[in-house]
């Protein structure tokens, strides 16, 4: 096994791991689910690993990418509709996930089928959490009600910025290197490499710094 | 391998600023909240003390005009009687110069500074209503259902104040034959109704009068409504809702 991917993979488990035992701490109950969403995210790419590498010989493995993506979009929208507390915005968000999974249905039956890298729906969900970041950086600067937490210990601040750089920096690169049209099979995994290093590492920070809010108990 | 070293590194640096200015957005804000809460706390607390010295103006006002129409008129007809030798008014004597001692007494009671704190709401207005039907040129009516005081002792001087104030107004601009007072706890506030059957006014063009204007400034500092209907020859209604917590 390549020993970034097993870097990458451990990383993903460990968060999992710490993002599980303190999971009681997160105030809402979509970031209480966050360690299984983790689990999911490390098992599905340990499987689509051992299935190129292991089990069979260098065999696509795009069709695990495309199984997982809807559940990918469903819980980063159903995530950001439960952080974001504009009503305005969280109509966006429904209407952005149902968009996504329409465009995906249509895409996986008429344009690029289910055995390609489905980039069409991966480019749309990534642009999609993009904005949902925007949404949730604008409400946190702009709202009167929750300012009394520090962001830096917030898990959801770590994990919307993560979220949201990982998305548009790997995008950019992956349309950057489509419009170049360079041919460099090094830099270019290498570069998502470092945003996906970046991603979970920033993911196992949010969760270890987490403050609990306090609550005053009721009379 | 350097590469990826170099770009992570530049990554980090990126997001790393990033997350540094969204903290120091998020701090000025805080800064600003914290400044106008203490803004908030300090005129709040302007205002009651305020509330406190009009209240006491009010009652040392009130004992001044007692002492000298009532306690005043009772001792100068004694000192009448007592000047005449005739012995049959002893008893009229005994009886006015016990009227005195209750009037001194009833003044006496309205002296004590802290009326307002160790009386409850309803204590309060029925004493302030029981004063002005007194006086004979108003008659009064007070409504009390269940239980009804404001969260602390500060909000229940500023409403305390706030009627003392309504009533003023009526005694000095209404020209009102009756005042309905109502005084009731519905859906966790009280609700205190204030009716008088005077001359009314034009609430639009009175609602930047100061008196009007201290009321309503007085009922959002203890987070209270204030809804006042009043027409030309129609009476006037004020309806102050504060909340009990």
């Amino acid at each position: 096994m390549n020993t970034v991917t097993i870097i990458l993979l451990s990383l993903i488990l460990l968060g999992a791991i710490i993002s599980f035992y303190r999971r009681r701490i997160f105030g809402t109950p979509i970031l209480r689910f966050f360690p299984f969403f983790l689990l999911f995210q490390f098992t599905y790419q340990l499987a689509a690993y051992l299935y190129s590498f292991v089990f069979t010989e260098h065999a696509s493995n795009y069709f695990i990418f495309n199984i997982t993506l809807p559940l990918n979009m469903a819980y980063f929208s159903l995530m950001f509709y439960e952080i974001i507390k504009h009503p305005l915005k969280r109509r966006l968000i429904a209407v952005g996930a149902v968009a996504n999974l329409l465009f995906y249905a249509v895409n996986i039956v008429f344009l690029q089928g289910f055995f390609a890298l489905m980039t069409y729906s991966r480019t749309m969900m990534a642009v999609t959490v993009v904005v949902y970041s925007l949404f949730y950086f604008h409400e946190m600067l702009t709202s009167e009600v929750g300012n009394e937490k520090n962001p830096t210990r917030d898990a959801t601040f770590w994990i919307v910025t993560a979220i949201f750089f990982f998305y548009l920096c790997s995008t950019l690169t992956i349309i950057a290197w489509d419009y170049l049209r360079i041919n460099n099979e090094i830099i270019g995994p290498s570069m998502v490499r470092v945003f996906g290093f970046l991603l979970y590492s920033m993911y196992i920070v949010g969760i270890v710094l987490h403050k609990a809010e306090n609550k005053e108990p009721i009379a | 391998m350097i590469f990826a070293f170099l770009f992570g590194s530049l990554m980090l640096a990126l997001v790393g600023v990033f997350m540094f200015m969204m903290v120091i957005f998020y701090q000025k804000r805080k800064i600003k909240s914290i400044r106008e809460q203490q803004r908030l706390i300090t005129q709040y607390e302007q205002s009651v003390l305020k509330a406190k010295v009009e209240i006491r103006e009010e009652t040392l006002k009130y004992v001044g005009q007692e002492l000298h129409d009532n306690v005043g008129q009772v001792l100068s007809l004694i000192k009448i009687y007592l000047s005449r030798p005739d012995t049959q008014r002893k008893t009229d004597v005994k009886q006015l110069i016990d009227q005195a001692i209750m009037d001194i007494r009833s003044l006496s009671q309205d002296l004590n500074i802290n009326r307002v704190e160790q009386y409850s709401l309803g204590d309060f207005i029925e004493q302030e209503l029981n004063k002005v039907h007194k006086a004979g040129v108003v008659k009064t009516y007070f409504e009390h259902e269940h239980t009804c005081e404001p969260s602390n002792i500060q909000d229940r001087l500023m409403v305390s104040r706030i009627f003392q104030e309504c009533i003023n107004n009526i005694l000095k601009h209404a020209e009102a034959k009756h005042i309905f007072v109502k005084l009731v706890a519905r859906n966790n506030s009280c609700v205190l109704s204030v009716v008088d059957d005077g001359i009314g006014f034009n609430t639009a063009a009175f609602h930047t009068g100061s008196g009007l204007a201290n009321i309503y400034d007085r009922v959002k500092l203890i987070g209270g409504t204030i809804e006042i209907a009043s027409a030309s020859g129609c009476g006037t209604k004020i309806k102050l809702c504060i909340p009990k917590s």
